[in-house]
This record gives C-alpha cells, structure tokens and sequence, in this order.
C-alpha cells in the first residue's frame, strides 16, 4: 500500500488536485440532479436498485419487475453497497462515480510516471486524463455502472505495463464486470502483446477469457437474469439486424454499410471531437489505439446517435483507452524526437499543452445552463414534499431520482409502446399507479411530453382525484380500483 | 535569395489562406447559410454611393458614417466600381483579413527571431476564432482595419515613429472606437518608458479624434436620428449623461453586471484559445482593454459572440499579448530545462490550441445546402430586378443592388411601410429568424385581395402586390 503513496512533489500535488476533483465533480453532479431540471430517469433506476439490493432483493429493478443485470451486467455496482449503507441515496452513488474516477485518474498516473520518468509530466497528462471531455462528463450525466471499471482498466494497463500477469488477470476479470461491452476492449490486449512481442501468455489469455466471459454474459448469465424479456440494448443495433451475429454477418455480407456510415458527416465529427482535445493523431503514435477501436466502431456503426454525443456515458471507456494511447504516443513521439531535440522540450512543453487542449474542451460537456433552476422550481419541490413513501409513483424524468428515494418509480416511457425497452409495460398498466405526476411545462423529452389527452385521461378517471395543480404541475391519486379509459391516448 | 523563400512561404500561406476561407464564406452566402442583411447593406452602401447617394445605408435612412465613422471604405470604392456583387467584398473581407497575416508575422518574427515560429504564429492568428470568423460572417469594417492595426504595432515595436503615427491615423478612420484602442499605445509606451512622443502622441491623436467622431461627425451624419449604440447600456442609461452618471452613483449595478454568468462565459472562451493566461503574461494586451471592456459593459449580447465583429480589435491584441507572453514562457523554458528550440514547440502548441476552437466560429450546418434550396432560387428570380421585395433575413444579400428591400421583419415593426413593397417572399421552412412564417401570416397576404400569389413551391410563396409601385413616404423603421 505505502508503495502507492506518491513520494515525489508533483505526485502529492496530483492527489490534492484528485481530491479536489472528486470533491469538485460530486458537489456539480449533486447541484445539477437537486436544480430539477435534468433527466434523472437512468439515476432513479440504479437508486431504486441499490435500494432494493440493501432490502435483500439483490439487484432487482422495480419497475422492470427482473433483476436490472439483466440488462447490463455491472457487477461492480457491488462496490457502492458498503457506501450506500451508510448513506441510502442518490448522492452516494455520484460520490463513488466521482471516486472511482478520481482513482483511475490516480492509476493513470502511475502508468504515465512509469512510462516516461517524468512526474511533473505525468501529472500534466493525468489531469488531461481526468478533464478529458467523455471522462469528466460521465459525472454529470447521471450515474452509470461502466464509470466503476476505470480503476480497475487502469490498473490492468498498468499490470501490463510492469508485466505482472496474475495481477492483470485479476484487474481484467474486474474490468469485465463493469458491464457487458468491456470484454470488447480487454480482448485487445491480446493483438497489443502479440504486437509488442509478449510472450504467448500475454496474447492468448487476454483474448480467451474476454470470449468466454462475453459469451457467457450475453448467452447464458443475461438472458436467465432477464426472464425471457427483450435485451433493450438490441434496439441500438438498428437496421443491421435483430441480433450482434445478424448484424456481424450483414457488415460481413455489405462493408460497405460500414464504410459509409463512418464517412458520414456526423460521424466525422465525433471523431473530431474525440481526437482533437488528444491532438488529433498521438493516440495512434503506438499500437496502443488498438485498445479502444472495438468500442470506438460499435460506436461509429450503430444507428443510434446517443452512441455519438460527447456529453453522455457511452464514450467513458473509449475516451480513457484514448487518453492511454496518446500517453503511449507521446512517449514514442518524444523516442523520435529525442534525436534531433533536447528530450527536455518535448517534456516540458507538450503534456502541458495535451492539459490545456483537454480542458479548453468543456464546451463539448459542460453547460452552466444545467445548473440553474426551472422557472417552477417552488412547484416541483411541493410536488416532492407531496408524495407519500412507498407508493408507486409516475414521475416527470426530472424529478425520478428525488422521487426514487421513497418508493417505486415509474416514467411515462415506460408505458409508451412506441418504445421497446426492457422495461415497457401495457399502456393500462398506467392506471393502476397509486400518484401521477403530470409536468406540462416539459417539452425537451420526447418521451415526457403530457398531451390534453394524457391530462384528460386522468382528470375525468373516477379512480383518480386531482389533488394539486400549480404552474402547469398536476398530481393524482388514486382513490378507487384500477381503471383504464376506454381509450387509452 | 534566402529572404524570398520565407516571403513565398509567407505569401502561399496567405494565398491559400484568402481562397479558403473566400471558398467557404461564398459558399455559406450563396446556400442561405444565414443572415445576409449586412450582405445587402453594405453592398448597396457603395451601390448608391455611384448614384449620388455616398456612403448611403438604406436600411436606416442615412449615411452609414452616422453609425460608424467607417471612411475607411473608401479604399473598396475602386474595385467595386469595377466588379459590383456581393462577392467581391466577400472576396476582399477574406483577402484583407489574410493580410493582416503579414504584419502579424513581422511581429512574431521581430519577437522569436525565428522564421518558422513567426509563420506558425501568424497562421494562429489568421485562425484564432475573433479573426477566422469575420471570413465566414458578414462583411463589417473591423475586418478592414485589424492589417493597419497590426502594422500601427510593428513600427511601434520597431521604433519607427512616422509610420506608427501614420497607420494609427489610418486605422482610427476604421471605426470610432479604434481611437480608443490608439490612445492605449500611450499607455504601452509610458509602461516602456518611451520617449515623451510616443506617450504623448498617440494620445493627442486618437482623444480628439474619437470627440470629434462621436460628438461632431456621426451626429452630423445622422441627421437627428438617434445614436443605436445608446441602446446597447440600458441597465445604466439611455443617454451618454445618464450611462457615466449611473456608472458613478451605482457602481453596484455595474459590477453585477460585469460578473453576470454571460460575461464570465464570454471573458473565458475569449482568452481559452489563448491558454487563458498567455495574454496577460505582457502589457502588450493593454490595447485591447477598451473594446473588451465596452463588450462587456455593454448588454446587448451581441457584443460578447465571439464570432461576430465586435471582437476583432479585442482579439488581435489579446493574441499580440499572448505572443509576447509566449516569448517569455519559451525564455524561461530555456532557463529551467536549458536547449533551446521553445519558440517552435510553442508556437506550434498555439497554433494547436487555436484550431482546437473551431467549433466557436464554425457551424457546418450553416454550409449545407438547404432541402429546398432550388426553390429558394427560383422565389428569387420570379421577382424582376428593379422592383421592391420583401424577404427572409437569409435572403436579403440576393435582392441587393435595388432601390428598395426590406427583411419580413417590416410587417411586425411598421407595416405601413411592409404595405409599400410590391413583392414578398415568404418562406414557411425558416424557423431560424423571425418573423416565423404562421397560417395567420400566410393568410394575412393570401386572403389579401391587394396581393395575389404568383409562386408556391415547397412552402417558399411569392406575392405580388396589386397596383403598381408605391409613392415611398413611409420612412424604413428607426
């Protein structure tokens, strides 16, 4: 443990600007869910799942009715149960969010001080790690599972690096179980080892164990979690077909799918997006790209273009194998260097400048706009004091979280058959809920937009009374047996 | 011999430079990309300057010196007499814009010593999103003044004392407010120590002139119609009296205001492609201390877009003092690491960082042809050249170079004078600039026995208004 500790300067600065960090990025991930203005609906889940999980009923989702690894399987989430015992809320989970981060910044740093022998440039391009826009925005979007895997990817690499194999197994099986694409990148190590001339252990084993592990979670562990009910994630892989082997065969059958969906122009930009704050080509300096090409393609194929937004979570694994890679490229680069300048110059200049490019791109993630108030704020908060504990609820996505924390929780696209998701439910099954909370004034979820119809169908329902209308909020309660209109919008 | 391989170098990059961007700005025209008012505007300014109107700004009814004492135009008045389209201010926006390219790199080669480095930091500047975006955005004077500027700068640091005086004389005749910035050089010499006349001078020259422009000439220019700038400090006053009075009795308004969530956001990413510190490394950013600070005061947020023409002088000096800061850096980089060859390592990095800033300017959307866009051409051309129309805000720029057009905009502010115009085109895609095209609008001029409609294609209308031209006694609104 003591070997962990940093014992230079720039490595003690490191762990108090970390610290920091975590503090910093916890207290905005908290302001933004408390200004009720964000989608808290992926936040509401994982609390009510920890919560169910605290109560005896590990990991199951309420209102998916299955147990929710059945839609991604993050066994890490075990991690934040010590935590969320001590404090059973929404903010425990941001804390361990903004920890784990921090802590993979901090691994990241002994990669780096390994690899270049410089401390002061490693701290500069840890932080670049840390402010690199898909890292530090998987903090304010929400919680997510794959955030708690960094720490262990970090310290896989860095197993790698110092060549201790049992210890890389060890970091590689706990990077797996932070969710079901990950083996994806683990299996890469293989082709990296057989690259830099490993020995053969290095190459099968990576490769091996990401296979059975990846064929396990998807054909046996998943499906048996999920009870028969449909994979949501599916959904993403959009016209290329209906299973991952369809949609394998078909980019087989047709490359060229594949090639021109990546020449796209909204693909070009997401990949200027995620190169530019890493100078564009360093990462591929060293055969270390290798590491993140199998999520940057899926991302590049798949049809849905959340996959391509810089500000949500499907970037977090891609964009520190990417800050892994350009650390390796830097190193090559200054080897190349080396020969017709002094080593110094490139040392001293370029990770400062990797830093300042890194953070000069939080317009890519970073809107003050998320953290001021909704013109109604008084109204939510009322709304929230409003409702009961343990009563099954339907929320507006803004305030799922607050609401989470007292009960079952449920959103409007959940009862949208338009959506097929894991969770979707009979439009009727609406009507059997004990409060709904209607939000008028909300128009940037597609999924969340309340119609007259929506209104009306609760208004003139004889089991609901309307018990608080202010602002455009509206909440219900059910006061007689289940009904459903006669038509249902 | 040596010497002409750097100025070719020099002048392919500017060539290539000027082609580029001219490329990308006539492409963002010609596809409706956006606003094209000022297009129109300044296009008719020289318009009615050959027909006896000089310097004539239609839109507002008055010489365009009553809003800025821009006679710094006067050097386009040869070419468009000879080629009069929008295109060739586009082209020489783009071509003047690239020549600031040259004193620029006499600069950074003046600080670094350095051919390489001096070349890197002036195609930074050319990038550096206050200047690369006045390419792609509408024509406006500071993108004719920012070269005489930069060229004021490097006879300053040259020590050549006629030819600051004279391109700073120059460039005060770009806009009113280049004085102030002028007047900042006297500030930089007595923080260098200069001789008395370059404290002494530069002052003398640019207060009276900026008195004389704002108290004098523009109110001569504007006839009696009020100043628009006034209306740009309401929160302090409507008037220059109430403006520095309420500045003075309620300092807490101004303040708040400095410190608002749209300043701080603005103040940021002006400095960012900078490395936010680099420009306050040296005095050298002094000169841009006026324009900023008005940008900022100012609370019309027009003024804090970075990509509009309100930060031209505001970023060519904030870069001037980044690249005197960068030299110190470099200096001490030797001195902590030793070796040398810093000049060229920052310099690149800068030149990184800047283009890392695109996104701040550049919008491909805006360069995309639109889904109707043939529609939009052929609304265009039902309308014959002479007559008056009415159109969308990215239409303006087309029907320029006639005695009377007017944005959609006429019909909400004064539409006794919307009623004057015999054409109007009305496009129900826009959704980007009012007035938005409603039924109730549509219907307003389709159930209008005065119009009939001539063109419908793909939600794009063309009206024609019964009855012949109009006696024109309706003045365009103020």
């Amino acid at each position: 443990m003591k070997r962990w500790l940093p014992h230079f300067t720039p490595g003690r600065v490191l762990a108090g600007i970390v610290t920091a960090y975590v503090l910093l990025f916890f207290w905005l991930a908290c302001l933004k869910l408390s200004a009720l203005t964000a989608n808290s609906g992926e936040l509401a889940e994982y609390n009510t799942v920890m919560a169910n999980t605290l109560h005896g009923k590990w990991f199951f989702s309420s209102s998916v009715g299955t147990n929710y690894l059945g839609a991604h399987l993050d066994f890490l989430l075990a991690i934040i149960l010590p935590f969320y015992f001590v404090a059973p809320c929404y903010q425990t989970m941001f804390f361990v969010q903004s920890l784990a981060i921090g802590v993979s910044g901090f691994a990241f740093f002994r990669i780096a001080q390994r690899t270049l022998g410089n401390d002061w440039s490693a701290g500069a391009l840890s932080m670049a790690y840390l402010l690199y826009p898909t890292v530090a925005t998987m903090q304010l979007d929400g919680f997510h599972g794959e955030t708690l895997a960094l720490p262990f990817l970090m310290l896989a690499i860095w197993a790698y690096e110092t060549e201790r194999f049992r210890l890389f197994l060890l970091f590689l099986v706990l990077t797996f179980a932070g969710q079901e694409n990950l083996p994806l990148t683990c299996l890469m190590f293989g082709p990296l080892a057989l690259w830099q001339r490993r020995k053969r252990r290095w190459v099968v084993a990576p490769v091996v164990l990401s296979l059975a592990y990846l064929a396990l979670a998807l054909c046996v562990i998943m499906p048996w979690l999920r009870a028969g009910k449909h994979y949501a994630a599916l959904n993403y892989l959009g016209d290329l077909g209906a299973t991952p082997g369809e949609a394998f065969a078909n980019l087989i059958r047709h490359p060229g799918i594949a090639v021109d969906r990546i020449l796209s122009s909204d693909r070009l930009l997401y990949l200027l997006l995620m190169f530019q704050p890493l100078m564009l080509l360093i990462p591929f300096l060293s055969p270390w790209f290798l590491l993140f090409m199998p999520n940057l393609l899926l991302n590049l194929i798949v049809q849905e273009p959340a996959f391509r937004t810089i500000p949500w979570h499907y970037n977090s694994t891609v964009g520190a194998c990417l800050c892994v890679a350009t650390l390796m490229g830097f190193q090559n680069l200054r080897g190349g260097w080396a020969g017709r300048w002094k080593q110094k110059v490139s040392l001293a200049v370029l990770p400062l400048a990797l830093l300042v490019l890194s953070a000069s791109s939080w317009p890519f993630w970073f809107t003050p706009e998320v953290f001021l108030r909704s013109p109604y704020y008084a109204t939510q908060r009322k709304v929230i004091d409003l409702l009961p504990k343990d009563k099954a609820v339907l929320a507006p996505l803004t305030l799922m979280a607050q609401v989470s924390n007292r009960g079952p929780v449920w959103e409007l696209a959940q009862f949208d058959p338009r959506f097929r998701n894991l969770d979707t439910q009979p439009r009727e099954r609406m009507y059997t809920l004990d409060y709904v909370v209607l939000d008028a004034n909300e128009r940037r979820f597609l999924q969340d937009i309340v119609t007259r119809e929506l209104v009306m169908s609760f208004y003139t329902n004889t089991a609901y009374r309307l018990i608080f209308q202010e602002n455009n909020m509206l909440v219900f309660q059910r006061v007689g047996n289940p009904r459903a209109p006669t038509s249902v919008p | 011999m040596h010497l002409k391989r750097e100025h070719k170098q020099l002048a392919l990059m500017i060539g290539v430079y000027v082609l580029f961007f001219f490329w990308l700005a006539h492409r963002r025209f010609m596809v409706f990309g956006w606003d094209t008012g000022d297009f129109g505007n300044f296009h008719d300014m020289f318009w009615w300057t050959f027909r006896g109107k000089p310097f004539y700004f239609a839109s507002r009814g008055y010489s365009n010196f009553g809003l800025h004492t821009a006679f710094l135009w006067v050097q386009l008045l040869p070419i468009f007499w000879l080629f009069p389209s929008v295109t060739t201010l586009i082209l020489m926006q783009s071509l003047f814009l690239g020549l600031a390219g040259v004193p620029m790199y006499l600069i950074a080669r003046k600080i670094f010593e350095d051919h390489k480095a001096a070349i890197l930091l002036a195609l930074a500047f050319l990038l550096f999103p206050s200047i690369a975006s006045q390419n792609v955005c509408q024509i406006e004077e500071p993108s004719f003044i920012a070269v005489y500027l930069l060229f004021a700068f490097y006879f300053f640091m040259q020590q050549r004392f006629g030819l600051f005086m004279l391109f700073a004389t120059i460039s005060c005749l770009g806009r009113e407010n280049v004085p102030l910035a002028i007047a900042m050089f006297g500030v930089y010499a007595a923080l260098l120590r200069r001789p008395w006349k370059w404290i002494v001078c530069p002052l003398a020259l640019s207060v009276p002139y900026f008195l004389l422009a704002i108290f004098v000439l523009m109110p001569w220019f504007r006839g009696g119609h009020e100043w628009h700038a006034m209306g740009m400090f309401t929160y302090l006053g409507h008037t220059p009296h109430e403006i520095v009075g309420n500045t003075i009795m309620h300092p807490g308004l101004l303040i708040g205001h400095l410190f608002d969530e749209e300043n701080v956001r603005y103040a940021v990413l002006l400095v960012q492609p900078l490395a936010w510190l680099l420009p306050f490394l040296s005095p050298a950013s002094l000169m841009a201390l006026p324009d900023l600070a008005i940008n900022l005061v100012a609370d019309n947020n027009a003024l804090k877009v970075i990509a509009w023409h309100y930060n031209v002088i505001t970023g060519t000096f904030l870069f001037l003092g980044a690249i005197t800061g960068l030299k110190k850096l470099a200096a001490w980089c030797a001195r902590r690491f030793g070796g040398g060859g810093y000049g060229i390592t920052l310099a690149s990095c800068l030149l990184l960082l800047v283009l890392a800033h695109w996104y701040i300017w550049f919008v491909p959307s805006q360069y995309r042809k639109l889904p109707y866009h043939d529609s939009l051409v052929r609304a265009l051309q039902t309308v014959p050249p002479d007559k008056s129309v009415l159109v969308p805000a990215s239409l303006q720029g087309h029907v320029c170079g006639r005695e009377h057009w007017y944005t959609l905009n006429a019909f909400k502010h004064k539409p006794e004078f919307a009623a004057q115009f015999e054409y109007v085109i009305l496009d129900a895609n826009e959704r980007r600039f009012p007035p938005v095209v409603t039924q109730e609008f549509f219907d307003a001029l389709y159930k209008n026995p005065k119009y009939q409609l001539i063109f419908a294609e793909n939600n794009v209308f063309v009206f024609r208004r019964l009855g012949g031209e109009s006696d024109w006694k309706v003045v365009p609104p103020s």
